[in-house]
């Protein structure tokens, strides 16, 4: 069984925005979390949806799931102070429905060009290797600088990738791997910014699955503006 | 949901496009797709610069077929494969034209001045995603493949067939076909096998013709060895229609019919004397409906008739990005051989 998990906790904070966050904004008359809960409804490969939702939003999330006709969405869990704690929230509440063979699918609800090839390959991947993130290859150099000011190095781009998702994951590979990270003291637990980085840490081995340009995060306004130039409509 | 699409924004010049798409009938996912002539004359701005103008951009393709996402209707079920329609019917009331012929049997929509056919006038199929009404999709049979996305090209010939009124009681005993390409090749097959007639084949290429092993064939260059006839059907297209007409209007017994497949670049001029000499009669079929649809479906369960039709998948390219679909534009474009190099998609 295939579940994804649709990670909808963010604040919209980078937004500047008072009124909602990010992936409950507008977009061509949905909000951005249908859009991107639509492209699972319609995939084959997946057999429930877990959404993790901040609790004010809950309400009206529940709401457009009946408006939209979102069928597959089976959990509404609630979200955590971190991306984390969120993940943890929606791996406790599908817990007693999946077995541990069983896999996870992740997914940012800011990511609403997310493509059927993108969570086809997602299953394909993790079916292979257990864990899989998805990825595009760095087309610009990338520089590194520890503070800020200097230029400390400039990685091998042929190396490098860009970090999107989904990142899918066997149950009881990700279970572990929060069990193992929750189970530090706080102050010994590695800062992480998403479920691989939890998951590498843990010593497993993760596979690549090709991503998309396309298949960007709204983060700021300006991604905004980029997703609304890139989506014709009326078509 | 938001799916791709590709579409032609000038010649040569595929874009990938971005769209909301509704799910009010039938979601289908697009599968195998086959270029066509037509598109072919889209991709290398073979019509006039202002014809381009007013129907780019456009997705191409109208050879297709699907797999069933989501019926509102519940008829088709999810998973289910499913052939493409083309043709639109008309909004209208039927009020709109001095003479309505989009009920009449013999033309129905696809004559129908109001209707819109896809890759032409309309949207194609080169797409993520589609909702599409369920007048326009129709079930692929159990034991057929790939070869389904075929059925467009058969429907054509079965439209040329109810069209001329040949049916197995009142056809003759043989029929001409002339044209060794791929529409000469579909239409002679489906003369043989919905009609149960002898068929002549005519054409210029000894390879082509050596794959017509259902029919008799005849060189364009030794006509004179072709026995006359009393249903001749042109299925060459482009300047040497001319050429093809005329041979069969010289073929033709008095009172015979000759039926216009092809489509011709330019006016081509026709030998009217011999036509009114022999009292023959011309008619011009292309494109299909509905109906004709069902009867190719029903052809392609034909085992016989099936793997023939297959000899004309010569590959099928896996499409997941766009590079890959302007190869398969650039290979069909170039391509002279009897078949198709056929697309599965996958963007």
């Amino acid at each position: 069984m295939n579940i994804a998990v649709v990670l909808a906790g963010g604040s919209g904070s980078r937004m500047g925005m008072v009124d909602r966050p990010k992936q409950f904004i507008d977009l061509y008359g949905k909000p951005v979390i249908i859009h991107t809960l639509e492209a699972f409804e319609i995939n084959e490969g997946i057999d429930a949806v877990c959404v993790v939702c901040v609790k004010e939003w809950q309400d009206d999330l529940s709401l457009w799931l009946k408006e939209y006709d979102i069928r597959k969405v089976r959990w509404i869990a609630e979200a955590g102070a971190s991306r984390q704690l969120s993940s943890l929230n929606a791996l406790d509440a599908i817990r007693d429905f999946c077995s541990d063979d069983d896999y996870v699918i992740i997914h940012d609800a800011a990511r609403p060009l997310v493509s059927q090839k993108i969570i086809n390959e997602n299953i394909a991947k993790v079916r292979e290797y257990g864990a899989c993130d998805t990825v595009i290859p760095a087309h610009d150099t990338v520089i590194r600088s520890l503070d800020g000011e200097m230029l400390e190095s400039i990685p091998q781009r042929k190396e490098l990738y860009l970090g999107q998702t989904p990142q899918s994951f066997r149950y009881s590979i990700v279970r572990k791997a929060y069990d193992d990270y929750f189970a530090l003291p706080e102050d010994e637990r590695p800062v992480m910014t998403d479920d691989c980085g939890l998951v590498l840490n843990s010593g497993v081995e993760i596979g690549i699955a090709m991503g998309d340009k396309l298949n960007m995060k709204i983060t700021t306004m300006e991604d905004l503006l980029l997703i609304k130039s890139i989506v014709r409509t009326g078509i | 949901m938001f799916a791709k699409s590709y579409k032609i924004t000038e010649p040569k010049r595929f874009e990938i496009f971005v769209e909301d798409v509704r799910n009010d009938a039938v979601l289908v996912r697009p599968e195998y797709l086959a270029v066509c002539k037509a598109d072919i004359r889209y991709y290398l701005g073979n019509r006039s610069a202002r014809v381009l103008k007013r129907k780019f951009p456009m997705s191409l393709i109208h050879e297709a077929t699907g797999i069933v996402i989501r019926d509102r209707s519940g008829k088709f079920k999810p998973d289910q494969r499913v052939v493409l329609l083309p043709c639109r019917r008309a909004e209208c009331e039927g009020n709109k034209c001095d003479i309505c012929v989009r009920d009449d049997e013999c033309l129905l929509d696809n004559y129908c001045p109001e209707s819109h056919f896809c890759s032409s006038n309309y949207d194609g199929f080169s797409k993520e995603l589609m909702d599409i009404s369920d007048e326009y999709i129709l079930p692929v049979p159990d034991g057929v493949g790939a070869e389904a996305v075929f059925s467009e090209l058969i429907s054509v010939g079965c439209c040329a067939m109810r069209r001329a009124g040949l049916t197995k009681d009142n056809a003759p005993e043989s029929i001409a076909v002339w044209g060794d390409g791929i529409m000469g090749y579909i239409i002679a097959l489906v003369a043989k096998f919905s009609l149960d007639r002898h068929i002549n084949v005519i054409g210029l290429s000894e390879e082509k013709l050596a794959m017509f092993d259902f029919a008799d064939v005849y060189y364009s260059n030794d006509i004179d060895l072709l026995p006359r006839m009393s249903v001749a059907i042109e299925a060459v297209g482009g300047n040497a229609s001319g050429i093809a007409a005329n041979q069969a209007i010289d073929k033709l017994y008095s009172g015979g019919r000759l039926v216009l497949c092809g489509v011709a670049n330019d006016n081509i001029p026709l030998n009217t004397r011999m036509v009114l000499e022999h009292g023959l009669t011309i008619m011009g079929t292309t494109r299909s409906t509905r109906c004709d649809f069902e009867k190719a479906l029903e052809l392609l369960q034909i085992g016989e008739f099936r793997d023939r039709i297959l000899k004309l998948l010569l590959s099928t390219v896996e499409v997941d990005d766009i590079k890959k679909y302007y190869e398969v534009f650039e290979k069909e474009s170039k391509s002279t051989a009897l078949g198709k190099n056929i697309m599965k998609i996958t963007f």
